[in-house]
């Protein structure tokens, strides 16, 4: 009787599951209050740029002065959150060759709706460079995945958070850019972007960011796959031919 | 009759099964695959998951079929053939939790259908010097159902098993029937594998009965059983376009979404040798074309297997080696092989394992990709999350699988010897 009440739970409990709906995730801030996050620009080929964007491209915005080999700094200053809103506040020096930050170039502060379903359809992040946002709420799969943005972007969250961006010619206004340019924005599992790549046709990179920090595991697992590879591979080849 | 013959048969052979210890070990694990999923999809992957895709489609198929392959209706990119999405139209009219519920159920189902099917090809393929007794099957279908690739099929609601149950069908037929109209219905099966996805489309070459004798230096071919097998496996593929033809937008989404659209480029675990191709010129910032180096690859990986396969020192089963360096192609060359994508393989490689003599050598290159593919890949896409930012290759897969194709490859060009008599069946 008992076995048969407890069967019968459980076939409710399951039915039950198809009505109810999925419990709405809870976003966050993937970072801290005092946390740096610093970007290098690998390649900045400024020239390609000029003829894509206009000479003023890099005048104003996260990618002025912009060029191969400098850096940005942005340190988080205060987060905050109620039940709509996540703020957050940087300090931040922008592009520079030098290793000594001197003092800030700016504060800035930035903002998402706890509920990324309320963004109205076609949302675009920016409808000029960078087009892609620097860092976003926790869990940035989700996040990106519940958005309805524009046609600009195509989200893939199978992987890598990835947002891919399509800037058709002519976009920005008549002549700007002068061809399609695409863009692959990988972030973290922190939602801070981690490879910003700008793509002219024929996948020629024109602009490649990173953020300039790779996890302390990184090497020691990369190192430790290839040497257990090759160990396992001469192991198995001796042991065969001993046989 | 036939019907209640076949099924008391089934039945037999399942209580002979159920008789050793390891099969029901790997019953109780597979089930344990399926609640797995289950439980997983009601908690957290409700909508993160492959099966999203497909029942998103059979609605799309139905109500605005231009609009089919328009991705921003799709939480991932649906690329399949346009007919693929009718497939799942009855799924797509219910429910989607009880949908998902119902299709992995199915593929549960398949599951079993797909040992019955390896059994009764072993049976057939089997060589002279194997034990006489089923234990050594049962061992293999027990190590199938363990495989590890299951848990992923059924978390995502893959559709990987309905490829393997169509594969195994046109293989047991050909295998066992000669006649033409035998030849047609089973290409035409093997086609409507290649309309739900296309894993198998890089079989139809070698479907033709193509040989050319190394030692005679003549080149034979039978014309009308090859016309019969590539007009059946085209013909479920042309019906697609028709679809082109109706609907022009169509053909050009396909295409795009495919082969020249943003997700190719995108950096993943693909143990693909495409893919770790693009992912080292994603790195390093080399200038490439997704479709220039999917093409390389085909013809170089492609050609070598069709050369090899033409080549062939044994007609014995020819079909079932044929059968393996299709998927084998595709498995390398395509963007996206993914752990899952393996259940395609697996079921061949073990067909393989019976069909070589006990004691050879080539098993040196069979047995250890099969015991890696079941049970150690997904490992390996859990390290390549550790390494991605330095070091973006899921090469162990890739490695194991051009072992198995050199495994192959020995095999079809090795001379007959003691070591590599086979199981004798024409196909």
């Amino acid at each position: 009787m008992k076995v048969r009440r407890t069967s019968i739970a459980l076939i409710l409990i399951f039915m039950g599951s198809f009505t109810s709906n999925v419990n709405a995730l809870d976003y966050s801030f993937g970072f801290r209050t005092g946390d740096q996050l610093i970007w290098k620009c690998n390649i900045c080929n400024i020239n390609e740029m000029n003829v894509l964007f206009g000479e003023s491209w890099r005048d104003a915005g996260l990618f002025e002065n912009l060029s191969q080999g400098k850096r940005m700094r942005w340190d988080v200053n205060t987060i905050e959150e109620n039940s709509t809103t996540i703020l957050t506040s940087f300090n931040i020096w922008m592009w520079k060759y030098d290793e000594s930050w001197g003092t800030l170039d700016n504060i800035t502060e930035a903002s998402y709706l706890k509920n990324p379903n309320l963004y109205p359809p076609n949302f675009n992040f920016s409808t000029y460079l960078p087009f892609v946002p620097f860092w976003l709420p926790v869990p940035i799969g989700d996040y990106l995945g519940e958005m309805k943005l524009g046609n600009l972007y195509d989200v893939d969250n199978r992987v890598l958070p990835t947002l891919n961006v399509q800037v058709e010619k002519d976009y920005i206004q008549p002549n700007i850019p002068t061809e399609n340019v695409y863009i692959i924005a990988v972030y973290n599992l922190k939602g801070i972007l981690s490879s910003f790549k700008l793509y002219k046709t024929g996948n020629v990179v024109v602009i490649d960011i990173s953020l300039d920090e790779i996890p302390l595991y990184v090497l020691p697992a990369t190192i430790s796959l290839i040497s257990a590879f090759l160990i396992v591979i001469y192991l198995y080849v001796k042991r065969k031919r001993n046989i | 009759m036939i019907f209640v013959d076949l099924l008391i048969s089934v039945k037999r052979k399942f209580s002979r099964f159920w008789e050793e210890k390891i099969f029901r070990i790997a019953v109780l694990l597979h089930l344990f695959y399926y609640f797995l999923s289950i439980i997983l999809f009601f908690t957290v992957l409700s909508e993160k998951n492959d099966f999203l895709i497909f029942y998103e489609s059979g609605k799309i198929f139905l109500n605005d079929i231009n609009n089919l392959y328009n991705q921003a209706y799709y939480l991932w990119d649906f690329r399949y053939f346009p007919l693929s999405a009718l497939f799942f139209v009855p799924f797509s009219l219910i429910d989607f939790r009880l949908a998902f519920v119902l299709f992995n159920t199915l593929n549960l189902f398949l599951n079993f259908l797909i040992i019955m099917l390896l059994y009764k090809i072993i049976k057939i393929v089997r060589g002279k010097d194997h034990e006489r007794n089923d234990k050594r099957i049962i061992l293999y279908i027990s190590i199938y159902l363990m495989g590890v690739p299951h848990v992923l099929n059924y978390i995502y609601g893959q559709i990987n098993l309905f490829i393997t149950l169509f594969i195994l069908i046109s293989l047991l037929i050909f295998l066992t029937y000669k006649s033409n109209v035998w030849q047609f219905i089973g290409s035409f099966i093997l086609g409507i594998s290649i309309i739900i996805k296309p894993t198998s489309i890089f079989l139809i070459p070698f479907l033709l009965i193509l040989h050319f004798d190394l030692e005679k230096r003549k080149l034979k071919i039978d014309f009308l059983k090859s016309f019969i097998r590539i007009f059946g496996v085209i013909l479920p593929v042309l019906a697609n376009f028709i679809l082109f033809a109706a609907f022009p937008k169509l053909w050009e989404d396909f295409l795009a979404t495919n082969f020249t659209g943003s997700n190719p480029i995108a950096l993943n675990f693909s143990y693909s040798l495409t893919k770790l191709i693009t992912n080292f010129c994603f790195l390093y910032n080399i200038p490439f074309n997704q479709l220039t180096i999917l093409l390389v690859s085909v013809g170089i990986v492609g050609g070598t297997g069709f050369i090899i396969f033409v080549l062939i020192r044994r007609k014995q089963n020819s079909i079932l080696y044929g059968y393996t360096f299709g998927i084998l192609i595709m498995l390398l060359t395509y963007f996206d092989s993914w752990d899952h994508h393996l259940l395609n393989l697996t079921p061949l490689l073990i067909i393989i394992i019976f069909n070589l003599p006990r004691q050879t050598e080539l098993l040196n290159y069979i047995k250890p990709s099969l015991f890696f593919f079941n049970f150690f890949d997904i490992l390996f896409v859990g390290i390549w999350y550790l390494t991605y930012p330095l070091f973006p290759y899921n090469f162990v897969g890739t490695f194991f699988l051009i072992l198995t194709l050199l495994g192959v490859i020995k095999y079809c060009l090795v001379k007959k010897s003691n070591n590599v008599e086979v199981g004798t069946h024409e196909g």
